[in-house]
């Protein structure tokens, strides 16, 4: 199936190289959010919230054809 | 044909019925319903003292003003000036202009005050604030009575920073009434790129008294309370104890976790804000009515992984913005007025320049404000982050 994933802030960074942050996924069925931000190379503890089409969602929850995933990290600044 | 007032009055009393006060003081007492206590005086005799609960058109501004106080021809009107002769020539223009239920207070307000019937007296402006907040008065969802909200409200801002700045700008030029602000930071001239309070003579001086020249300077009307100490476990309570919401403009994460747990504790709500780069957020966190920031962000990040302005850098217009935003959210908490982003994270890309908003929701595991919270007392937030 083919998922969408939207890098914000920080995360920008794990974009393929010269790629948009949004970047389209080949995953297998039942993946999870979870396998997504793996197969992005994120490192565990760095993804932030993710958010499945605009929702707050936990990162153990599986997968569906077209479903936009956003990783939003918390920002320090202020 | 010449027609005296009498003739008029006769004409209008006979389509707009007359009661006393006293029928009026007993329907007030078996509840208006949806009738609406109407005070056609001018604005200056309503600021003296009127009936509870009366909504103020002046006489010269009926029929403009009328169709957007009371939207509903059937609403049942119960009109009144001073002496009850302009309530009944305003009750007639009220049928023409098609309200099929509307009476006239025989003797008016004098009478009504006169026999002891309970009258209520608005916030007194001065002459000063009248003009200063004039543009506010036109706005519905503000009116003296949000005014006065606004003048009465505390507001304790975490941070004299790029955040804190355009906040603490606003929230004074609004006419926030007290407005403390914690920082135990100096003025430094790499933060003039975006902290606004701050000028180049005072490089050296404490944020909190740069922010409470700035402040006092623009309006006279607000009481800034300087705080020139770091916020911690053992002064936040105390620290928020006064205030009615806080607004987060921090720059650490020991810090922002602090405020939450303690902001859920003491059930005060917290205007959230934070920026990284060209990117920043903002929510508003409304203990056990939304989620808190550990609902959003249940772990900080790994240290490291969430640099700060001042190792990765910051557009300076950006805290700008979303201090702006903070701003807004806090007035409306003030207010009562219109949807604010509880519930919602609002994310801004300044380079994209795209704003995203995402559905938060509140975690039934959540550690302060979940189901079974494990954390009921303030711990050390510089460990829970990693920093020891």
């Amino acid at each position: 199936m083919k998922v969408t994933i939207k890098l914000f802030a920080g995360l920008r960074k794990f974009a393929p190289e010269g790629g948009s942050d949004e970047i389209e996924l080949e995953l297998p069925e039942g993946a999870t959010a979870e396998d997504a931000v793996s197969a992005l190379g994120i490192p565990e503890g760095h993804a932030g919230a993710a958010f499945i089409n605009n929702e707050r969602a936990d990162l153990t929850v599986s997968l569906a054809e077209g479903q936009v995933v956003g990783l939003i990290p918390p920002l320090g600044g202020g | 044909m010449k027609r005296s007032l009498q003739d008029v009055l006769k004409d209008a009393r006979a389509i707009v019925p007359e009661v006393s006060t006293d029928e009026v003081s007993a329907r007030i007492a078996e509840g208006l319903g949806k009738a609406v206590l109407l005070d056609v005086r001018e604005k200056e005799e309503f600021r003296e003292g009127h009936l509870p609960e009366a909504v103020s058109v002046p006489r010269g501004f009926l029929e403009i003003q009328i169709e957007t106080a009371i939207p509903d021809r059937d609403t049942p009107i119960v009109a009144y000036c001073q002496g009850g002769t302009r309530s009944l020539i305003a009750g007639r223009a009220l049928k023409e202009m098609g309200y099929t239920d509307v009476v006239s207070m025989a003797g008016g307000y004098g009478v009504w005050k006169g026999a002891g019937h309970p009258w209520t007296q608005d916030h007194q402006f001065t002459p000063d604030q009248l003009q200063r907040y004039s543009r506010h008065f036109l706005l519905p969802e503000v009116g003296e009575e949000g005014q006065a909200k606004l003048l009465d409200a505390k507001v304790l801002l975490i941070g004299a920073g790029g955040l804190g700045s355009p906040t603490a700008y606003y929230l004074a030029a609004a006419g926030v009434g007290t407005i403390g602000i914690v920082d135990d930071d100096t003025v430094d001239r790499s933060n003039l790129q975006r902290q606004i309070l701050h000028t180049e003579e005072r490089v050296g001086m404490p944020k909190v008294e740069s922010a409470q020249l700035t402040l006092q300077g623009l309006n006279p009307d607000v009481k800034v309370v300087p705080y020139q100490e770091r916020i911690s476990s053992e002064n936040v309570m105390s620290l928020f104890a006064d205030y009615d919401i806080i607004v987060d403009g921090c720059d650490n994460f020991p810090t922002r976790y602090l405020v939450n747990d303690a902001c859920v504790f003491l059930n005060k709500t917290n205007v959230h804000g934070s920026i990284f780069q060209f990117e920043g957020q903002t929510t508003v966190f409304k203990p056990h009515e939304g989620p808190c920031y550990r609902c959003l962000f249940p772990e900080p990040p790994p240290p490291g992984a969430a640099p700060s302005c001042a190792e990765a850098g910051v557009l300076g217009v950006l805290p700008g913005l979303i201090g702006c935003i903070q701003a807004v959210e806090t007035v409306k908490l003030i207010l009562g007025a219109g949807r604010g982003l509880m519930g919602r994270l609002l994310h801004l890309d300044t380079l994209a320049m795209e704003i995203n908003t995402m559905k938060l929701r509140r975690d039934p595991e959540c550690p302060v404000c979940g189901e079974s919270p494990t954390i009921t007392e303030l711990i050390d937030y510089e460990e829970f982050c990693g920093l020891h």
